[in-house]
């Protein structure tokens, strides 16, 4: 088994064990919008931690929690089916610890997964769906219409690529397209990638406290095949989306050039 | 539950907890952790990284200012830090972290202890964002 079918796998059993444990713990059943469709609106933590709890309770003590060891003998988890160009790019940007990562100069790429550190909030109306990204001060702002509207024909690229989002029952599917390249993503939380990515995600709450987030990520300028991303926010009551002005203060630049100019320090030997 | 819980973490934690805004092993060697103690002379509570900088004393009487980096302010919030409270300039603290690659006096903050005894993390793990310890794995 794969590492994200795994995960996966696991997410799920943890999910329902969840809603079990919060049904009979009096934990309020999933929200509903006047419409009947669920309501996707709260404050979440967006890597896989299965906790229920506010966020200082769930991560109290750890700050984020040390990288665990694999165990002896364990395969690496598996990546991306990257084409052999991307790849190399990939281990290139390994191999110099990313120093050439676009957001150490505070250039954002579409994000979701990998921002654990930082809390996104989801803010619903029966017509859209907003998503507040403490980290880079990013949003996605997503019309939500009937299934079968055709995609925009007046987007450009861009960083967060043009959403739109449908409902498939209690399911929220939002077809994302038009991005910027983003070739360097590596040390900020992002998948590299070109202009051709496709995603498609799809947000099932699956209790009060859970959001299922099913992605696949096509890209057929890096990839060999579409890829497909699993996991699950979980809410963190009490917690606010603070403001994060990257240019307030970013020495990282200054900091990357003099590593270099010392020598390239930061090469892996 | 908690041990299905930790397994998943265990598990998926390596894809999830790597998020920072940039590379801790662009800036600074996991391989020389350092433990300074000393007097804060000025707190940078900002974006993306907020700073500490710390006169330290050697055992000549030699004092030398550091500066170590450390989460963005909406994390230490969450981390248990409140701005101008939990820490001021003129405190003693100790600071353990990891030595910079470019300054002899810079590194990146894990922890710090305070004059009581108590403890709080203002910085990430090493090798945050750096990609770990193992190149990226390639699906055929």
């Amino acid at each position: 088994m794969n590492h994200p079918r795994l995960c996966l796998t696991l997410a799920l059993a943890v999910s329902a064990v969840a809603l079990a444990t919060a049904q009979r713990g009096n934990t309020p059943p999933v929200p509903k919008m006047p419409d009947g469709h669920p309501d996707l609106s709260g404050v979440y933590q967006t890597d896989a931690r299965a906790r229920v709890g506010t966020w200082e309770d769930v991560n109290k003590g750890i700050g984020v929690a040390e990288p665990a060891p694999r165990p002896a003998g364990a395969p690496a988890p598996a990546g991306p089916p990257y084409q052999p160009w991307a790849a190399k790019l990939v281990l290139d940007d390994f191999n110099s610890r990313n120093v050439e990562s676009a957001t150490a100069r505070c250039i954002p790429n579409f994000m979701l997964l990998n921002v654990g550190l930082f809390p996104v909030e989801f803010v619903q109306t029966p017509k859209k769906l907003v998503i507040l990204l403490e980290y880079m001060g990013l949003n996605r702002n997503i019309p939500i219409v009937p299934a079968g509207t055709p995609f925009p024909d007046d987007t450009e690229p861009t960083f967060m690529g043009t959403s739109v989002g449908h409902w498939d029952g209690n399911t929220l599917v939002v077809d994302t397209r038009d991005f910027n390249e983003s070739l360097h993503a590596g040390g900020g939380g992002g998948r590299m990638h070109s202009d051709a990515l496709h995603v498609t995600e799809r947000f099932t709450r699956v209790d009060y406290n859970t959001v299922k987030w099913d992605v696949v990520w096509d890209d057929p300028k890096v990839l060999t095949r579409p890829d497909q991303l699993h996991t699950q926010f979980m809410l963190r009551p009490g917690t606010r989306v603070r403001e994060y002005v990257c240019q307030e203060n970013n020495q990282d630049p200054a900091t990357y050039d003099a590593v270099k100019k010392a020598g390239d320090l930061h090469l892996r030997k | 539950m908690r041990v299905l819980s930790s397994a998943a973490v265990l598990l998926c934690l390596a894809s999830a907890a790597a998020s920072a805004h940039h590379s801790f092993g662009a800036e600074y060697d996991d391989k020389q952790p350092v433990t300074v103690t000393g007097v804060v002379t000025r707190i940078e509570w900002t974006n993306p990284h907020s700073y500490i900088y710390l006169d330290v004393k050697d055992g000549s009487g030699q004092v030398t200012n550091w500066k170590f980096e450390g989460y963005p302010p909406g994390v230490l919030y969450r981390t248990g830090w409140k701005r101008n409270v939990t820490m001021k300039a003129g405190d003693s603290v100790t600071i353990f972290g990891w030595r910079a690659r470019s300054s002899a006096t810079a590194g990146h903050s894990r922890q710090i202890t305070f004059a009581d005894g108590s403890k709080l993390y203002f910085g990430p793990p090493a090798g945050t964002g750096d990609g770990g310890a193992t190149p990226p794995a390639v699906q055929p």
